[in-house]
C-alpha cells in the first residue's frame, strides 16, 4: 500500500522509538516525542484523509491553513504565556511551532477541505477527488 | 488526614467510574506560576473535555485524569504534590482550548493578634 502522504517514514519511526523509550522509562505513561514540534497524525480512508494535530491553547486566528497547488500548508505557533503579574517558576510547556507542507498521493478536492479546532485539537478533512472516468468510443 | 475533592466534573462519580479508562496514560506538560503565596498550574491537555476531567486531592497529592475524546485509547494523567501552603478547599480549575488552569490559593495566614494583658 502507498503511503497516503509523502511524509518521511523514518521520522515517524524515530518518533515511535522515542515513544517506546519514554514508555520504558515511565511505565505505562509516555511523554510526547518532541513537544516543540507537534506531530501531524493521519488516518487514510476511502474518501480521503483525516489529519489531526494537538495544538493546546491555540486560537483560530493563530492558525493558517492554505492549499497551494498540490500542497496543504499548515502553520501555527503556541500562544504567548499569559503571565499578567504571575512569575513562572517551572516551565515544561514548550514554545511549539508548526510549519508543515503536506502532499497527498491522490488528487484532492481542495474546495472541500475542511478544518475545525476543538478542545485544542485541529482536525483537517481532506477529501479525495473522485476519479474521472473517460469513456472510450468504439470505432468500427 | 485524607480528603477527596472532585472538581470540574458535571458527571456523577458513578458515571465517571463507569467510563472506560484509556489504555495508556500520557504525562501532560505543565507550567507553574506564582504570585505572592498563590500558585497557578497551567497544563496542556489537548483533546480533553471538561465533563471528563477529574481532579482528586488526597492529602497533599493532587491527581489529574483527563481522557482524550479525540484519541479514545489515550488520556492525560499526572500527580503533583501540593505545597503545604495551598488551601485544598479553594482549588479551582478552568479548561479552555485544551489547556487546564488550576488556581491554588494559599491558605490565609493567621492574623497577628494582640493579647491584652490585664493589669
Amino acid at each position: 500500500m502507498n503511503a497516503p502522504l509523502t511524509l518521511t517514514r523514518s521520522l515517524w519511526r524515530d518518533a515511535d522509538a522515542l515513544h517506546r523509550a519514554a514508555d520504558a522509562l515511565f511505565g505505562h505513561a509516555a511523554l510526547a516525542a518532541d513537544p516543540a514540534r507537534p506531530a501531524v497524525e493521519y488516518d487514510a480512508h476511502d474518501t480521503g484523509w483525516t489529519l489531526r494535530v494537538a495544538l493546546p491553547g491555540v486560537s483560530p486566528e493563530a492558525l493558517e491553513i492554505a492549499w497551494e497547488g498540490d500542497t496543504l500548508v499548515v502553520q501555527a505557533s503556541a500562544p504567548p504565556a499569559d503571565e499578567d503579574g504571575w512569575t513562572t517558576v517551572r516551565r515544561e510547556r514548550p514554545a511549539w511551532s508548526l510549519a508543515r507542507r503536506l502532499r497527498f498521493a491522490h488528487s484532492v478536492d481542495a474546495q472541500r477541505i475542511a478544518a475545525r479546532l476543538e478542545d485544542g485539537v485541529l482536525t483537517i478533512d481532506v477529501p479525495r477527488r473522485a476519479a474521472l472516468r473517460i469513456p472510450v468510443q468504439v470505432v468500427a | 488526614m485524607s480528603e477527596s475533592i472532585e472538581i470540574l466534573s458535571d458527571t456523577t462519580p458513578t458515571a465517571a467510574e463507569a467510563r472506560e479508562a484509556p489504555q495508556r496514560w500520557e504525562i501532560p506538560a505543565l507550567d507553574v506560576q506564582a504570585r505572592g503565596d498563590d500558585l497557578r498550574v497551567v497544563i496542556d491537555v489537548p483533546g480533553a473535555r471538561i465533563a471528563d476531567v477529574s481532579l482528586h486531592v488526597d492529602g497533599r497529592a493532587l491527581t489529574l485524569e483527563a481522557p482524550r475524546h479525540d484519541r479514545p485509547t489515550l488520556g492525560w494523567r499526572r500527580r503533583v504534590v501540593l505545597p503545604e501552603s495551598v488551601d485544598a478547599e479553594r482549588i479551582a480549575a478552568a479548561l479552555a482550548h485544551g489547556v487546564l488552569t488550576l488556581s491554588l490559593p494559599a491558605r490565609a495566614r493567621p492574623m497577628a493578634r494582640r493579647i491584652p494583658v490585664a493589669a
